[in-house]
């Protein structure tokens, strides 16, 4: 549907308010072909589809040709996958034995390109015997797959416990040719670290049985291709970033829910998506939690008679998400509200228009999110309605920031002694440590595994021997692995991961599924199990924490405007204090939690300030600062590719470190993720942005679109709006503070 | 300090042999041959319904059948494979085909093998997988007794010592003995000379008598852990045995300390390990000799 159409549409519509705002297309885009010889089976598997090349894909079947590593970060749907299972096919077709590897951060991703695979195999010919290899995998087809299978599929968690065993993968590995990173996006942070050293371990046992195969990176558009390239594989690569495919005309529309005080967002969005989907245009909605993606799905069925749409997660079972994904290809399903699972990697086809309900907590994802309405040269629609929440707001005050996306920074912080040493252990495991494969700035870490009595030295080189196998005892647990189970009545509703059970599974919690309202009883970290129960009610919840943070050291310091910043390690205990009910939009109820407090060491940035200028009374101090907080985390996603909850923070007017008034942030996660140092790196402008946001809002003592956080566990007390913007004018060089 | 001996050329290790009066017996060659002889269902195509059929018609060998109109060429090239002097090793690919791993003859066609050719053997280790192995037992049969040898490694630099010192007895073996061998211990073996890039020779014959034990005791006892076994089928106790859960501990404990005093008892639960792997490989060939 085109802009004028639709615009016209929702004039005549009786529930319109007027809450577009602002409303810009973005012209098609011609596809750029580009030619290259190929095997005339690939040629003719790709004429039976229709399929021309596009000049990205040449570039990128071209330098893997030449025998470069290749980084690809061309949008969603622009065929990045072609761009190697061409040269897998083709280099597979020559030589008999070789093999090839590609990893998916998720098994759900893996498993949805097998089928690809497979069908454009037996047209080709190659013999290539795909197979996804992980925990599903079941025992009797093990043996064969290691025998015999040429491409395997699987993800870094598995890999990290295959390796030791790496004698049963000899044929694989060496005769391996490729090595793919597919979805690579999802490797930042202390993930992406893991991954990292993953692949540096898997590249020394691939040195070990002689191979040298060449990488390929494939990721959504971000800043610094090469860069991330390199951090995560140790080698250079020819970045193809230069989109040749075709996209038709797309039009993306602002829409401010305030402009209808009297309906709500869920609301909002839920006659939105029946709307469209009355119109005949098949969407879809993103919604930034579960319980969000739950509450629209089940708001529509007010609207729409059908079961026509329907929600989707990450956390429903195999079968279910099987089946919502070929509806929504076939077209069956004409509406869905999801979670960021169904951002990019599995295939559901192009739709007519993509909804976003919340800012997904940064520009790759939005543009991800809205990469999904496009079918072929139809014009495509995207609607972006943000919460009440500064960084969601800021779009609607600045859409250009939005339209005019080039790509954040994806980065991979800097090892640690803890993760160093888990890794050093189990490469030990998988072949002696040699000497010479021991950094210089690695000493610290083999020192601590000697004094433990995990390592031995032996003229072969340092031999793991401790009582347990190093692989369990330093796992990728941080890998997206889905590890504490959500139960009803004995059976498993779904699944999540730790950090989010905190948040999210706190007993008294209220959590919904598939339309089903459950309240949490207990949550046990240890064994990973939440149980709950089916209650019917009328409420919601949200966590509250909060944190104490202690300075352990200063690594580096700067002046930015009158404040000294600096960075360094920090450690932190966070408590998860209790959880507020809410009632439609308003706070209800206070509880407390008993949970345990998480002590951990993190990384983190600080600025102080040590003279204020008397303007600045003691009694408004801390709400100045406070605010100034809440303002500097929710414009961090702005600048590193991070979740505005990946960063937490504290102020004080007078900390007993800095001895002066001081804020402080820090990666909200054990170790570190690598943000505060980016953070630091751009204090400036981060400050800069907190104070156009901040001083731009036209509301008067503060509200949820400048000031106020949902995740304040002090419950966004005190806070002082004026305070806060001179706070931040003090921290942002006056040069910066005008062009953001 | 431990009455071993430090074999040159495997350093960082220590060697204990020792020798007990042991008899075993095998069933006959002949009686081997005979048996199998008659085991006209080794050839593919013959179930048991057509080698009844064949019998009655008058076929009762695998000798026999070579003159057979259909099975002939078949019956000759098996018994080809196997050769005037029935190679082991060939006979015993032959069986394995046919019959589950617990089938009593397999034991009893140990007895094809030379006897100084077989080879019992058990892993002490620092735990049950990626972990190093710091002590093999041996041990071979002569006409009247079982010489056991046990190779330790005196630091971890020795497991090398002791892979290599293994490979070398391998080439000297045709059939293997062990228990849980199979699943665990030959497996081991495997991943720990992938890890220091050694080679491991392989062995066509391996009797794995927790399969022979499952079969025959089943129901009858509450595990198949050796220590179970002894006590109820081989009439042996053990005195102050140190549990086989704290070997790895006591060996950490003497590398930490360097003291060998947590050394004396895993020898002694590993020596009498591997000489109740005998006495148990004799037991259950008297029983598949009641049987046959």
């Amino acid at each position: 549907m085109r802009l004028d159409e639709f615009l016209s549409a929702l004039d005549r519509n009786p529930d319109y308010r007027g809450q577009v705002v602002y409303a810009a297309s973005v012209p098609p885009h011609v596809p750029e072909y580009a030619e290259i010889a190929l095997y005339p089976k690939v040629a003719a598997a790709l004429a039976r589809r229709s399929i021309r090349l596009y000049s990205h894909q040449v570039k990128a079947i071209a330098a893997l040709r030449g025998g470069h590593d290749v980084v690809i970060t061309t949008p969603t749907a622009s065929g990045k996958t072609l761009a190697f299972h061409v040269p897998t096919i083709e280099w597979l077709s020559d030589d008999p034995s070789a093999t090839a590897l590609y990893l998916y951060p998720l098994k759900a991703l893996a498993n949805d390109q097998l089928e690809k695979l497979r069908t454009l195999d037996e047209e080709c010919g190659a013999d290539l015997r795909p197979s996804t290899y992980d925990g599903d995998t079941p025992q009797q087809k093990r043996a064969w797959i290691r025998r015999s299978a040429r491409v395997v599929l699987t993800n870094p968690h598995a890999l990290h416990q295959y390796l030791p065993w790496h004698h049963q993968w000899a044929r694989l590995f060496a005769n391996l040719k490729l090595v793919v990173l597919d979805e690579a996006h999802h490797y930042r942070g202390v993930v992406g670290g893991n991954v990292a050293e993953l692949l540096s371990r898997l590249s020394r046992i691939l040195k070990h049985y002689g191979a040298q195969p060449q990488f390929v990176v494939s990721s959504a558009s971000i800043a610094n291709p090469e860069d991330f390239a390199r951090a995560l594989t140790g080698r250079d690569a020819v970045s193809v970033d230069e989109d040749g495919s075709a996209r038709g005309p797309r039009s993306v529309v602002f829409w401010d829910p305030m402009a209808d005080p009297s309906s709500s967002i869920t609301r909002q969005a839920a006659t939105l998506l029946s709307f469209l989907t009355d119109q005949g245009m098949q969407t879809i909605c993103f919604a930034r939690s579960r319980v969000m993606a739950e509450r629209i799905a089940s708001a529509t069925k007010r609207d729409s008679a059908t079961d026509a749409i329907q929600s989707y997660r990450a956390g429903y079972l195999a079968q279910e998400r099987r089946e919502l994904e070929a509806d929504l290809r076939d077209g069956r399903l004409r509406g869905v509200v999801s979670t960021s699972a169904l951002e990019s990697g599995i295939d559901i086809g192009g739709l007519d228009a993509a909804i976003l309900v919340g800012f997904p907590g940064s520009l790759l994802s939005a543009w991800q999110q809205a990469g999904r309405a496009g079918r072929g040269s139809r014009p495509a629609l995207v609607i972006y309605i943000p919460y009440e929440d500064p960084l969601d707001r800021y779009f609607l005050r600045d859409p250009e920031r939005f339209l005019s996306y080039a790509g954040e920074r994806l980065v991979l912080p800097r090892r640690t002694l803890r993760h160093r040493a888990g890794h050093l252990a189990c490469a030990a495991a998988e072949l002696p440590l040699r000497p010479e494969e021991i950094g210089a700035q690695d000493g610290e870490a083999m020192a601590a595994l000697r004094e433990s009595g995990l390592l031995s030295d032996t003229p072969s080189g340092a031999i793991y021997r401790g009582l347990r196998r190093a692989h369990e005892a330093f796992p990728l647990e941080e890998m997206a692995g889905e590890t504490v189970r959500l139960v009803c009545g004995g059976r498993t509703l779904e699944t999540m991961d730790p950090v989010r059970a905190r948040r999210d599974a706190y007993p008294g919690a209220v959590l919904l599924h598939r339309g089903e309202t459950y309240v949490v009883r207990t949550l046990d970290l240890t064994e990973g199990v939440a149980t709950a129960v089916c209650e019917d009610v009328d409420y919601s919840t949200q966590g509250l924490r909060t944190s104490a943070v202690e300075i352990l050291s200063a690594e580096t310091t700067t002046l930015s405007g009158a404040s000294h910043v600096a960075r360094g390690r920090v450690c932190v205990t966070e408590s998860f204090v209790g959880y507020k009910a809410i009632h439609g939009d308003r706070s209800v109820s206070l509880h407390p939690l008993a949970l345990p407090p998480h002590v951990y060491e993190t990384d983190g940035v600080w600025a102080a300030f040590r003279d204020l200028p008397r303007e600045i009374g003691a009694a408004e101090l801390l709400g100045a600062l406070h605010g100034a907080e809440h303002a500097l985390i929710s414009m961090a996603p702005l600048l590193v590719l991070c979740d505005a909850a990946d960063v937490a923070g504290v102020s004080t007017p007078l900390h007993p470190q800095t001895g002066a008034p001081t804020i402080l942030l820090f990666d909200g996660m054990e170790d570190g993720a690598g943000l505060a140092e980016v953070l630091y790196d751009e204090w400036s402008r981060l400050a800069a942005a907190a104070h156009a946001m901040v001083s731009r809002c036209p509301c008067d003592d503060g509200c949820p679109a400048c000031l106020l956080s949902p995740r304040c566990g002090s419950q966004n007390q005190p806070l002082s709006k004026p305070g806060a913007i001179r706070i931040l004018a003090l921290s942002a060089p006056a040069s910066q503070k005008e062009d953001v | 300090m431990l009455p071993g001996v430090q074999e040159p050329g495997f350093p960082d290790t220590l060697t204990f042999e020792s020798e007990t009066p042991f008899d075993l017996r095998f069933p006959a060659v002949e009686l081997l041959q005979a048996n199998v002889a008659r085991m006209l269902h080794l050839l593919y195509g013959i179930g048991t319904c057509r080698s009844e059929q064949l019998r009655r018609q008058g076929y009762e060998t695998l000798a026999d059948l070579t003159t057979h109109p259909q099975w002939g060429e078949g019956a000759r090239a098996l018994l080809e494979t196997w050769g005037s002097a029935w190679d082991a090793e060939a006979v015993f690919r032959t069986l394995r085909t046919w019959l589950p791993a617990s089938d009593p003859l397999l034991l009893a066609a140990l007895g094809l093998v030379p006897r100084e050719r077989i080879l019992f053997f058990d892993l002490e280790t620092l735990g049950l997988s990626n972990a190093p192995i710091f002590l093999i037992a041996t041990a071979r049969l002569t006409d009247r007794a079982l010489l056991v040898r046990q190779d330790l490694a005196t630091s971890l630099a020795g497991e090398r010592s002791l892979l290599t010192r293994f490979g070398r007895e391998l080439e000297k073996t045709t059939a293997l003995v062990s228990y849980n061998g199979k699943a665990f211990d030959w497996t081991l073996l495997r991943e720990r000379s992938a890890y220091y890039s050694q080679s491991l020779p392989s062995v066509e014959i391996h009797a794995d008598l927790l399969y022979h034990v499952r079969r025959r005791f089943v129901g009858l006892l509450p595990d198949a852990h050796l220590g179970t076994i002894e006590e109820n089928v081989l009439g042996v106790r053990r005195a102050n045995d140190l549990p086989s859960s704290l070997v790895p501990s006591f060996y950490s404990m003497y590398l930490e300390t360097g003291s060998p005093a947590p050394l004396r008892p895993i020898l002694d639960h590993n020596r009498q390990d591997i000489e109740s792997l005998a006495v148990l490989l004799r037991a259950l060939l008297g029983e598949a000799t009641d049987a046959a």
